[in-house]
């Protein structure tokens, strides 16, 4: 039987095609109606009304002719009004399944399925907005019902508090700083309008008069004080963030079941994620840095066929640590939590510590040649110290079993569990600065990794090189670290 | 088990090809800075410091060219080279200032590609482009007749491995 997705699609299709043209057509209109002139020529609403009608037809034509068929083995798609595009996937190559329904398709009744199977996370081999029956149907027929999972027992369900401690530490809200600085602007304008000849444009903010006037008045109350706005601003944004992601992640819940793990979550957005647990690669625990003071850590994945939400592949956005070890038996009994326990070689603080301080002084020192002021960055090199010990004293790597573990410290510390079998290859570098100091930089690689540095460690001597070597090829020679 | 064969050099028509290449380079490069110099000499004679910048890159990056094209490309060569196992493949590859590894199971071989463009196949050199799920990496400069040997060779091995790595 031909299937065909919810009509919903058609009107997608004719956002999709418009999107880039509503800000200027909005604008135009704007300007349009503040002039008052209100009067077009003929031609120009019969074109807006022809284009508007070809994208409504050419929508419902694209439509009627994407459909889909199932039967006991796979999935035939048909796609394309000129060209067609007849595509047939084996239902059991189909690893990963995404489920998602915007506040506009609840409404409608619909759901978004992606369906994956790929080797890489590109985006989704078939995607799919359906009536919810539809959905249920093909779900059952790939012998995958995630919805039958929401009432089914779950593995593990984070609760508002714990949503709170993953985003304390979020480092997203920055990028709503503009904004709010942008909206603080308007209400200052608001409250004390400038005087009539006052431009603001991005011509006048350059002219020489207005540094002139501003070096002529004192600037650190004037630094402070834009200092303190920002600061202010970033402050509302993070609380408006607390906010943000107990909506994006509310009820966030995994279910493991068999060879798939399931994980849904939203209030305004419910996603529901199926994956092969097959298909997973590595995990990566993160301890950031506020949420590490209260004894949280979040749980992350690089799975393949998974691109995830903003390329972020979450398991747990946060879980009290001494809870840690049973939500992982929970989940993912195949990966072992093991603290790592070889550290990097002693002697080679050097690399760490001495050359990076040196660098520091160096570049101290040429700008004191060139203004005294230069000497006011003296106490970074405190920083560029403590940094290099962190990382030499605290990044660890080690073998256990199946599995590579490497940790590393940082701002969020980050502790990674790679499967042996998930590895592709791996990649060993010295510099003329690392040969003298006898250390070489490690570069894991797995199949597209939402983050490649944290795969890679620098400061394993030739021996942890040969011993790794064994290990990835199966010699289990390794010995672990008193 | 793996039997290791001796550790194979690029052939040397490799240097040549380099030279070329760094040297066309250099010349993009500069052809690319022409633009804003030709805007400063056209329309903006007041803004001398577009020249002073695009002389100081153009300075900076043809004594770099040079001096690989004299000097470093014979590192370059040096240091490029690969092992051929019966269950993986090293290829080595560097330059004056850093020396790189890479160590590929044949079993987590995708595919292989033989890439050739005008200069190499003038000189009789292809490179072969061993492609994992996570990476691809490429063995430069081998003859015609090497490349396809070799590729012939990573086929049939990685045939025999493909229960998982190292006959996982």
């Amino acid at each position: 039987m031909v299937n065909r997705q919810h009509p919903i699609k058609i009107l997608v299709h004719v956002y999709r095609s418009v999107r880039y043209m509503i800000i200027p057509y909005t604008l135009m209109l704007f300007n349009e109606i503040k002039a008052g002139t209100g009067q077009q020529p003929y031609w120009v609403y019969v074109l807006a009304v022809v284009i508007g009608v070809s994208i409504l037809l050419w929508s419902m034509i694209t439509w009627w002719k994407d459909t889909y068929q199932i039967d006991e083995s796979a999935l035939l798609i048909q796609q394309g009004v000129f060209n067609t595009t007849h595509r047939t996937i084996p239902l059991e190559r189909i690893t990963n399944i995404s489920m998602k329904a915007t506040w506009m398709e609840r409404i409608m009744g619909a759901t978004t399925i992606e369906l994956q199977t790929s080797d890489s996370n590109e985006e989704a081999d078939a995607t799919f907005v359906l009536t919810r029956d539809k959905a249920d149907i093909l779900l059952a027929e790939i012998n995958r019902s995630v919805r039958s999972h929401g009432q089914a027992k779950p593995s593990w369900v984070l609760q508002p508090k714990d949503i709170f401690m993953r985003s304390i530490s979020s480092n997203t809200f920055w990028m709503g700083v503009p904004l709010c600085l942008s909206i603080v602007t308007y209400i200052w304008d608001w409250i004390e309008p400038r005087s009539e000849g006052e431009e603001v444009s991005l011509v006048a903010f350059f002219k020489n008069e207005m540094w002139k006037m501003i070096l002529n008045i004192d600037v650190v109350p004037v630094l402070l004080q834009v200092l303190g706005i920002i600061a202010l601003c970033a402050f509302a944004t993070w609380l408006f963030s607390l906010v943000m992601m107990q909506i994006r992640y509310n009820r966030w819940t995994v279910i493991r079941d068999g060879a798939y793990l399931h994980v849904q979550y939203g209030w305004q957005e419910r996603k529901s994620i199926s994956l092969h647990v097959a298909k997973i690669q590595s995990i990566r625990i993160k301890e950031h840095l506020l949420s590490r003071a209260f004894g949280y850590v979040s749980i992350w994945m690089d799975c393949v066929g998974y691109e995830g939400e903003r390329r972020m592949k979450l398991l747990l956005p946060a879980v009290h640590r001494p809870e840690l070890y049973t939500a992982m038996e929970r989940l993912l009994p195949e990966f072992t939590l093991t603290m790592p326990k070889r550290n990097l070689p002693s002697g080679k603080a050097m690399y760490f510590i001495v050359l990076p301080l040196a660098m520091g002084m160096l570049v101290i020192g040429l700008g004191a040649c060139m203004s005294i002021w230069a000497w006011l960055a003296t106490p970074l090199l405190a920083a560029v110290y403590w940094s290099g010990r962190k990382r030499y004293a605290g990044t660890y790597w080690d073998t256990h079993g199946k599995q590579f573990v490497l940790a590393k410290p940082g701002i969020t510390r980050t502790t990674i569990y790679v499967l042996r079998q998930a590895i592709q290859s791996i990649d060993y570098h010295q510099n003329r600065i690392q040969h003298g100091c006898g250390i070489y930089q490690v570069e894991i690689i797995i199949n597209s990794p939402s983050k490649a540095k944290e795969y890679i460690f620098t400061g394993a001597a030739e021996g942890d090189i040969a011993k790794l070597m064994d290990w990835y090829k199966g010699q289990q020679r390794i010995e672990h670290c008193s | 088990m793996s039997s290791t064969v001796s550790e194979q050099q690029l052939h040397p028509n490799v240097i040549p090809y380099w030279r070329i290449y760094r040297f066309l380079s250099a010349l993009k490069r500069t052809a690319l800075v022409s633009i804003p110099i030709a805007i400063h000499l056209m329309w903006l004679p007041q803004w001398k410091w577009i020249m002073y910048a695009a002389a100081a890159y153009l300075l900076f990056h043809w004594c770099k060219a040079l001096f690989y094209i004299f000097y470093g490309v014979r590192f370059s060569y040096a240091r490029r080279s690969y092992v051929l196992t019966s269950d993986e493949i090293i290829i080595r590859w560097g330059n004056i200032w850093s020396a790189h590894s890479s160590v590929i199971p044949l079993s987590r071989v995708l595919h292989v590609v033989i890439e050739q463009d005008v200069i190499q196949k003038k000189l009789g050199i292809s490179d072969l482009a061993i492609v994992t799920a996570g990476d691809a990496n490429y063995i430069l400069g081998l003859l015609e007749e090497d490349t396809k040997k070799l590729r012939r060779q990573v086929i049939e091995l990685a045939k025999i491995g493909d229960t998982g790595a190292y006959g996982e």
